[in-house]
Parts: C-alpha cells; structure tokens; sequence
C-alpha cells in the first residue's frame, strides 16, 4: 500500500508539472493530457510484461510502477471532462476526435509495448520459475 | 498557497486517489470476475463524476478554484486511470477477445464522459 502511495504521489506530480508548463487553451485539442495517456499506455505494455513474464517475481515493483506511478500518470477523469467542456463549448469535433484518437491510439500503443517487451531477454530466474515457457 | 505546497498537496491527494483506485478496482474484479474488466470502468467512473461536479461548483458556484486542482487534478486524476483501460484492452485483443476488447474501451471512455457531463450538469444547477 505504501509503494503504490510512493507511485501515485510520483506520478501525479509529474503530470501536475507537465501540464503546468505546457498548458494549453480550452478549445484546441487537449495534446498534453493526450501526450500522457499514450506514453502511460506505451510503458505499461513494457514494464507490465517485462514484470509479469521476464523478470523474477517482486513485491513491490508492480505496485510501485503500474499500478501507482503510470496509474496517478494517466487519467481518465480529466479527458472525460475536457470531451464534455469541448462539446458544451460547441466544439464537438475536437471532443470525438480526442476521444477516438483517445480509444484508438492508447490500445495499440498498449499492445506495442507488450510485443517490445517480448523482445527482451528473461531472467535467468524467471527462465527457473517456468522453463517450460 | 506557494507553489510547492500546491504542488505537494495535489501529489498527496493524487497518491490517495491511487490507493482508493487498488482498493475499489481489487474490491470488484474479487465479486465481479468477468471478461470486460469492472474495476477500472467503476474508478473512472465514479472519478470521472467528481470531477465534472468540481468543475461545475468551481465554474458556477465560486468553488474555490484550487479545490479544482487538489480534488480534480490531484485525487481524481489517481484515482481514475487510462494505461490499465488500455492494457487490458491491448489484453483481450491478444488474447483474440475482440469484441471484449472494444467493449472494454469503448465503454469505458464512454461510461467516463457520461460520468463527467452528469457531474458538470450538478454542479451547474443553481441552489
């Protein structure tokens, strides 16, 4: 519980100061919240793989990393309120493009990572944990 | 508030926002163990509501608007998450669930926007 604390508080501050420094007005296409998304999306598909089939079993690294860090990372809230802010400042264009760049893009990116993590090489562990794999 | 304190502060709510997240989405794949992930669609969900809410109280009813950034930014954006939609998305696909799959992202940004309007419209409605 303390580690996912330690991921949250790492990853919402990055967000919080990237989205400081890179703010952006309310009716062109939310980039930096999308910027986000999609890179949280790319590193999970890595690390998630790499943890779950590459590396020794560990405590603390998948709490710490996937479920705090790229979870206080990326956000689902702040793009379902900036669609709505988007479509009720007559802008709906922007707000479906955002949401299906949203829908299409963070999957795949997701899978990309999972197939760049299967190119990496195991553990010697792991390979003793299940060598039958 | 100087800069470093709000910065520290939405962090801390952002690190309650990630555990509330473990704990609701670990509550319901135990009781609702399907193929479509349930726990992530219900923490983007109920985020995605109090957010919109916030965001209405700050835009309509002189909510402070720090409280937009610590409760919104801050809790609300840990608690609700898009690589886990998206992992478990790019999952399902991998495991040739395609239909699973679309429903799992489709719905759940669907569901969220839904969420977040419904909020706005509260905290929008003069009191």
């Amino acid at each position: 519980m303390l580690v996912i604390l330690v991921g949250g508080f790492l990853g919402t501050l990055c967000r919080y100061e990237l989205s400081t420094h890179w703010s952006q007005s309310g009716t062109a296409f939310p980039l930096t919240i999308f910027t986000i998304n999609v890179s949280g999306s790319l590193l999970i598909g890595i690390i998630l793989t790499a943890i779950i089939e590459k590396l020794r079993p560990t405590r603390y690294l998948r709490p710490l990393t996937c479920v705090g860090f790229l979870g206080g990372w990326t956000t689902m809230s702040t793009l379902a309120v900036e669609s709505d802010h988007l479509i009720s400042s007559n802008h709906p264009e922007v707000a479906f493009a955002y949401v299906f760049a949203t829908m299409i893009v963070t999957p795949l990116v997701a899978a990309l990572g999972i197939s760049l993590a299967h190119l990496l090489p195991r553990s010697r562990e792991a390979d003793e944990k299940a060598p039958d794999q | 508030m100087t800069g470093v304190a709000l910065a520290m502060s939405v962090s801390g709510a952002g690190a309650l926002g990630a555990v509330a997240r473990y704990l609701v989405d670990l509550t319901i794949t135990r009781r609702f163990p399907r193929v479509v992930p349930r726990g992530t669609m219900a923490v983007n969900i109920i985020g995605s509501f109090i957010l919109g809410l916030i965001s209405g109280l700050v835009a309509h009813h002189h909510l402070a608007s720090v409280s937009n950034l610590i409760i919104g930014t801050g809790f609300c954006g840990g608690l609700t998450t898009a690589s886990s939609a998206a992992f478990e998305t790019a999952r399902l696909f991998h495991l040739s669930k395609a239909g699973a799959a679309t429903i799992t992202i489709a719905a759940g940004i669907g569901t969220s926007c839904l969420a977040g309007a419904i909020g706005l419209g509260l905290g929008l409605i003069p009191i």
